[in-house]
């Protein structure tokens, strides 16, 4: 290749990398600065090119040689249309994402995010689960219209699923006036037991002051009972084609869902394998109870309210 | 590694560190240079082109990792070369493979002139994207970034022109 040409050919290649740089500033940035560079590139790039092997493109296109200054030129326009379709296509995806986090769990959505399906199945982990549930609550319905029952309720959701995203938990599912929070999936936390303890803490002691709030308000108070259990269950996309939530399956779940029967207003029940791994010993009573399906279980109640 | 580096894709850029697989994306992409333009008229031509291609592209990307850390970064070499290998393997395969088919094309309707077009577009194609990933394998930013990638291209190029120079 002759002087000049290795020259230009040189020149071009370091416009190439400019030109790149130039589409991905302007795909970042969308101003009219970054247009003008994009343009200036462009055109450069293409003179350049066509002066280096203008020949062969002659012989190709011979006459129509100058409908190839439109290339550039409707790949931009392209280029542009398709930009400004992915974004408008990308707001109405993150709009989407933010009215479906209310309705599935996190997991779910990264994972039709990034798939575009959710994948059926599960792991082995060790989880500490947290059931929540209001004592006397069909009760509260007889007594109560829907509508007052409804709002009391609201409020302790609230109370209950901050408490528990706060401490690193997700919240599995809202079941009737309970809840079932997890730990350790699909957010892996070191300390996870106490850190389900912590999030049973603070709904206890915030139920207080909605139940001030409450009663001040003529609502009827609700009194919260929390069961903590720590064991091994599978984790995952459980469900069929039609229908998958992120849960956990084992016996962990259902005897965090049997315990917390034996708790009364203000109370935290845990059982001995979650109050073992707890870090900060609390004083706690013992009870032996008979919980259902499982036989006699020895639970640690702690007053926290 | 993904394809999508092949649009530029940062987020396609791995950084698993093996040192087996590093040297085998490096023979991966001697090989794919010296069949960019192969000459098989004698056999010790061929074994030029490859010890051309192999000590070339070594010159290439230790000359781009000495002009990334003379701009400032301080990257070590398992993670400057990791990302960079595989994109080079990838694009210059992936220019193998359109020049390939852009020959069977010009076979198929009896003429050179499409290979020829073709021929003088991949080159530049690799020599970008080779800059863009050495700009983001610098982790350096902004202007400095700018001129590692340019520098990259630049040596490339220049590697490109030789190769076409000495294997003749």
């Amino acid at each position: 290749m002759p002087l000049l040409s290795s020259v230009l050919y040189l020149a071009l290649s370091l416009l190439g990398y400019g030109l790149v740089k130039s589409v991905l500033s302007f795909r970042a940035n969308r101003d009219l600065p970054h247009f003008l560079w994009l343009s200036v590139l462009l055109i450069a790039a293409f003179g350049l090119w066509l002066e280096l092997f203008g020949g062969v493109v002659d012989a190709l296109i011979g006459k129509y040689r100058i409908l190839l200054a439109l290339g550039p030129l409707a790949m931009f326009l392209a280029y542009y249309y398709w930009g400004n379709k992915s974004a408008f296509y990308q707001k109405q995806s993150s709009q989407t994402n933010d009215f479906f986090k209310y309705y599935l769990s996190p997991q779910v959505i990264s994972d039709l995010q990034e798939k575009g399906y959710v994948p059926i199945g599960g792991q082995k982990r060790q989880v500490s689960i947290l059931v929540t549930d209001v004592r006397n609550s069909t009760g509260l319905c007889i007594s109560h219209p829907p509508e007052t029952v409804v709002r009391s309720l609201n409020q302790y959701f609230e109370v209950v699923t901050t408490a528990v995203t706060r401490h690193g938990g997700t919240v599995d599912k809202l079941t009737g006036d309970g809840v079932m929070a997890m730990f350790n999936a699909p957010q892996t936390l070191e300390d996870h037991t106490s850190c389900a303890f912590e999030a049973a803490r603070d709904i206890q002691i915030n139920m207080k002051t909605v139940n001030a709030k409450l009663a001040s308000g003529g609502l009827p108070e609700l009194n919260v009972g929390v069961g903590i259990d720590t064991g091994v269950g599978i984790v995952g996309n459980i469900g069929s084609k039609h229908m998958v939530r992120y849960t956990v399956i084992g016996d962990v779940a259902n005897t965090a869902s049997r315990i917390q029967e034996y708790a009364n207003a203000g109370e935290v029940v845990l059982t001995g394998s979650a109050f073992k791994l707890l870090s900060k010993k609390v004083p706690a009573a013992t009870q032996t109870v008979n919980v259902r399906g499982k036989g006699p279980l020895v639970i640690y109640k702690v007053n926290v309210a | 590694m993904r394809l999508s580096v092949l649009w530029f894709d940062a987020s396609s850029l791995s950084r698993i560190l093996d040192i087996r697989a590093m040297v085998g994306l490096f023979l991966a992409i001697v090989l794919a240079y010296a069949l960019m333009s192969p000459d098989f008229s004698t056999p010790d031509t061929l074994v030029f082109r490859f010890a051309l291609s192999a000590l070339g592209m070594a010159a290439v990307l230790a000359l781009s990792y000495a002009s990334v850390r003379a701009l400032g970064s301080k990257i070590s070499p398992p993670w400057f070369f990791t990302p960079v290998l595989q994109v080079l393997c990838v694009s210059l395969w992936v220019c193998l493979a359109v020049r390939v088919l852009s020959l069977a094309v010009d076979f198929a309707i009896g003429s050179h002139l499409v290979a020829q077009v073709v021929f003088s577009l991949t080159p530049f194609y690799a020599f970008a994207l080779f800059g863009w990933a050495v700009d983001h394998s610098s982790q350096i930013q902004d202007r400095r970034a700018l001129a590692s990638g340019c520098a990259a291209a630049f040596l490339f190029a220049f590697f490109s022109l030789a190769f076409e120079f000495f294997a003749r």
